[in-house]
């Protein structure tokens, strides 16, 4: 049997989808700190973000992070507070795509509880508190600038080790950030 | 499902589950994309463009833009019906970008990512035009990069300890975040830590052992069998409906739908082994019999795999 010569542009191809795969499996080994992190260029990153290839596969993995919690309180008048979890979504799928947002606010726990602290820890703070900030600025525009506080909580679950023991759950308040509207 | 055209089936399931997944899963996310996406939303969205600067920053570009749902759904039902396959793969590639894993990377998960990795294989190998050149190597590349999404997968839970102990099972399983309408209360079996420990390593091995087991034809089946059941127990009690969904396709079409063409346009079925009687066959035997022993057929199925 005599096989026939790759076209060009099936060479073209083939040569692409190396590159595509060989880039699927750097972006992985370095999320899975075999290799150190990915300096991506802006085509680089764009290319991985459109081809999905900036997701490493590594779901929920090396660990199950803990869920975080935004609870919302707001003065209702007098001495009334009303206090709600954030937000109410209708879908399965916002719900899911908000429990992987708020995984953020892990980044607010003491150092030597977070999982790790990578070099970009500071300013990956910064955002988790300025989205806090921005979540309740929002909050209160909603109710009509009544002044609102916002608290995040990571939930912990009792450990398997644990739970026949009769361990419970706990939650640890990370952030609290109050607002008002400036008076008029 | 059943296929008109002279594509092979692979790409056909292919770009015809994404778009009813990607579909399904816009119409899921409606009542709530404003509160997302939208200007208003939940957060600024200038604080999402720190996360990820994001290539589109034109108004006209936004998600919450009037045209990006309509050209969403309707680039989705081409797809799934077979028209301008392409230009409807590389609009959803865009549209999944703008909303998704561009701007808004923060309300991305795992499923955002491995659609557009299925719309990239859209692009490349589904659609008339392509019909019948060059899939059987983008079938090729479609199962390494499956393999590859398993391995990693595996290999993240290998390289930790809480799926060795059970830890992270019995999280991902029991503790709130994951909601599903069936979801039975699991925290008695947490007197059971053998349970937990076994599931854990069970899942470790069947994703890391994925890439070495799936080639062979002889296990092929059974760990198809055990992923997809993997993928259901996932959708069941985490809640993870179309993340499911979609690697039961990716399975499905790169590992079991047969790649020849499938000639009869009202018989033919994935699940249906090309009938060996009927003359009017014997066409498509003889193509199916000349691919299988052309070079590069030994990384095709053969036309009887079946679940």
């Amino acid at each position: 049997m005599v096989s026939k010569p790759a076209t060009p542009r099936k060479a073209l191809l083939t040569a692409a989808l190396m590159f595509h795969l060989l880039l699927a499996v750097i972006y992985n080994l370095s999320g899975a700190g075999l290799l150190p992190p990915v300096s991506e260029g802006p085509l680089v990153s764009l290319y991985g973000r459109i081809t999905g290839l900036a997701c490493t596969y590594g779901f929920f993995s090396p660990q199950v992070a803990s869920p975080c919690f935004l609870e919302v309180e707001l003065a209702a008048g007098g001495d009334t507070l009303l206090r709600h979890h954030l937000p109410a979504f209708t879908g399965n799928d916002a719900k899911l795509r908000y429990h992987s947002f708020t995984t953020l606010f892990l980044d607010l726990a003491p150092r030597g509880t977070r999982y790790a602290d990578t070099a970009g820890m500071a300013l990956r703070r910064r955002l988790s508190r300025a989205f806090a900030r921005s979540i309740t600025e929002r909050e209160a525009k909603r109710v009509n600038g009544r002044p609102v506080s916002l608290r995040v909580y990571v939930y912990r679950h009792p450990p398997l080790t644990g739970y026949h023991r009769g361990v419970t759950p706990t939650v640890r308040n990370l952030y609290t950030y109050a607002y008002a509207f400036p008076d008029r | 499902m059943r296929f008109r055209t002279d594509e092979p089936a692979w790409p056909v399931l292919l770009r015809t589950g994404t778009a009813v997944i990607l579909l399904a899963s816009l119409v899921s996310l409606w009542p709530d994309y404003d509160l997302l996406f939208g200007a208003d939303g939940l957060a600024d969205r200038a604080l999402f463009r720190l996360q990820h600067p994001g290539f589109f920053t034109h108004a006209a570009l936004q998600p919450d833009a009037p045209w990006v749902r309509i050209a969403y759904v309707i680039s989705c039902l081409l797809l799934a019906r077979g028209l301008c396959v392409r230009a409807a793969a590389a609009m959803l590639l865009g549209l999944q970008y703008l909303i998704f894993t561009g701007s808004y990377e923060g309300f991305s998960y795992g499923f955002d990512y491995i659609a557009s990795s299925c719309l990239f294989y859209c692009l490349l190998f589904c659609g008339r035009p392509a019909a019948g050149r060059g899939t059987d190597i983008g079938r090729w590349f479609l199962r390494v990069h499956v393999c590859i999404i398993y391995f990693f997968a595996g290999l993240g839970k290998l390289l930790g300890t809480s799926w060795h102990n059970g830890e992270a099972l019995w999280k991902a399983v029991v503790q709130p975040g994951f909601e599903s309408i069936f979801k039975p209360d699991l925290h008695a079996l947490g007197a059971c830590p053998a349970l937990w420990i076994t599931g854990g390593w069970v899942v470790l091995l069947l994703e890391i052992t994925y890439p070495f087991f799936i080639w062979p034809r002889y296990t092929r089946r059974a760990v198809l069998w055990a992923i997809i059941g993997l993928h259901i127990a996932i959708a069941l009690l985490m809640g993870l409906y179309f993340f499911s969904a979609l690697m039961i396709l990716l399975n499905l079409a790169a590992f079991h739908a047969p790649d020849i063409p499938t000639d009869k346009p009202s018989d033919a079925s994935i699940h249906v082994q090309p009938n060996p009687a009927p003359a009017s066959s014997s066409e498509t035997h003889a193509r199916a019999a000349a691919r299988l022993s052309a070079p590069g057929g030994s990384i095709r199925s053969p036309p009887s795999v079946s679940l």
